[in-house]
């Protein structure tokens, strides 16, 4: 976390409790949508490609395209990150 | 970057009492000041830190490897007991971080991945909690492959930085440097994830009830329950009206309220840092460092107390 920011200097002692609960919800959703993509190609095993297709198909999932596509060498239009670049790219 | 070769180089630090530590590039690239001195060419023979004395730069140095999973040619003169950051080593090593199918391209991206981190390297977690987490969601004859843990190591990652940028404007906006719990779930909310802000309060709350009188908190990044079992006291010490207090907690935090034990965040000089930095007022970023290592997302059941941030 702290690794993250420029300017993060502080953190309280509940945030990395509450990103640990986060990390694990966020996880669990991102393994399960996966999961879905893995069974509709009526397969067994959970391949990079299912989790990129997840995060294709789920908006709130937007920052995470560039990093699924990277190795995948399909570029997703820039247009697709609209509010979600906070970070800086 | 100018210099060829980042992992195998060995650059020597001078501390500001004359003793010599030899770091390798990659490490030593940790520190953005000694980064740009590498980069403008002073890393000839030594770089002397005359701000930093051998203690302080020992336990920086030992962060900065542990920091580092692929700075891994440890110069033995250095590598201590490395008491503050063995957990977070333990589980790296233990969670083998990156399997041998994605050892490489791991690497090699992570020596070129966007520069979300500033010392140019992805920090991740230890990947066991990760798979761990993966595989109770999945039915049992699911199976995963290795690209597959690695990228939902990487998302998470990325998940952390950006909820975090997000919850670190908020407290600029607000002229606050310490980001509280609220901030996070707030952002959470802001960035979409509306469906985490019901289950991560009322998390935040049982863990506040549980925790009143608890001085010493560890943290475990995949773990959520077992954090409350271990770390329970029959003691409750402090009034239940601090428990209770509202989200507004995080508004007054910058004096902090002397009956507050909960969220304390540590503005004022902090005797809980020696063991950091040795002196309490080593590297700016370092202040920051509430674990020193050897918390975030580690499995192992060793606990140090984390005086941190309470009194």
């Amino acid at each position: 976390m702290k690794r993250s920011g420029d300017d993060v200097k502080m953190i309280s002692g509940e945030a990395p409790i509450v990103f640990s609960k986060a990390c694990e919800l966020f996880i669990e959703e991102l393994t399960q949508r996966a999961w879905m993509v893995t069974l509709q190609g009526k397969r067994r095993t959970l391949h990079k490609e299912d989790v990129a297709a997840a995060v294709m198909a789920t908006d709130i999932f937007d920052f995470l395209i560039e990093m699924v596509s990277d190795s995948n060498g399909a570029r997703s239009a820039p247009a697709a990150k609209s509010d979600s670049m906070v970070v800086e790219r | 970057m100018a210099s060829p070769v980042e992992k195998e180089k060995k650059i020597v630090l001078r501390s500001s009492d004359g003793e010599v530590f030899e770091v390798e590039e990659a490490t030593a690239r940790q520190s953005k000041t000694i980064s740009n001195m590498i980069d403008d060419g002073c890393a000839e023979d030594t770089i002397p830190l005359s701000q930093v004395d051998a203690k302080t730069l020992a336990k920086v140095i030992e962060y900065c490897r542990t920091a580092s999973p692929f700075a891994n040619g440890i110069n033995a003169s250095q590598a201590g007991p490395a008491g503050v950051n063995t957990n977070l080593q333990a589980g790296w090593a233990a969670g083998t971080p990156v399997s041998p199918g994605g050892t490489a391209s791991t690497a090699t991206a992570s020596g070129t991945q966007p520069p979300l981190d500033r010392r140019g390297q992805e920090h991740f977690m230890p990947i066991t909690n990760v798979i761990r987490i993966m595989r109770m969601i999945l039915p049992m004859h699911a199976k995963i492959s290795d690209d597959a843990k690695v990228t939902i190591l990487e998302c998470v990652s990325e998940y952390i930085s950006f909820i975090t940028s997000e919850a670190n404007v908020r407290c600029q906006l607000e002229q606050r440097k310490t980001i509280a719990a609220e901030d996070v779930i707030w952002a959470m909310g802001k960035l979409g994830f509306d469906d985490y802000v019901g289950p991560l309060r009322r998390f935040l709350q049982r863990y506040r009830e549980s925790h009143e009188g608890d001085h010493s908190i560890g943290l475990r990044g995949g773990e959520h329950f077992p954090i409350v079992k271990h770390r329970r006291h029959p003691q409750i010490t402090a009034a239940p009206s601090v428990c209770s207090q509202p989200p507004l907690m995080c508004s007054s935090m910058l004096p902090p309220p002397p009956s507050s034990s909960l969220m304390m965040p540590p503005t004022a000089p902090p005797p809980r840092f020696n063991h950091l930095s040795g002196e309490g007022s080593g590297p700016d970023y370092f202040l920051g460092m509430y674990e020193g290592g050897d918390d975030e997302g580690t499995s192992n059941s060793h606990a140090p107390p984390m005086p941190d941030f309470f009194p």
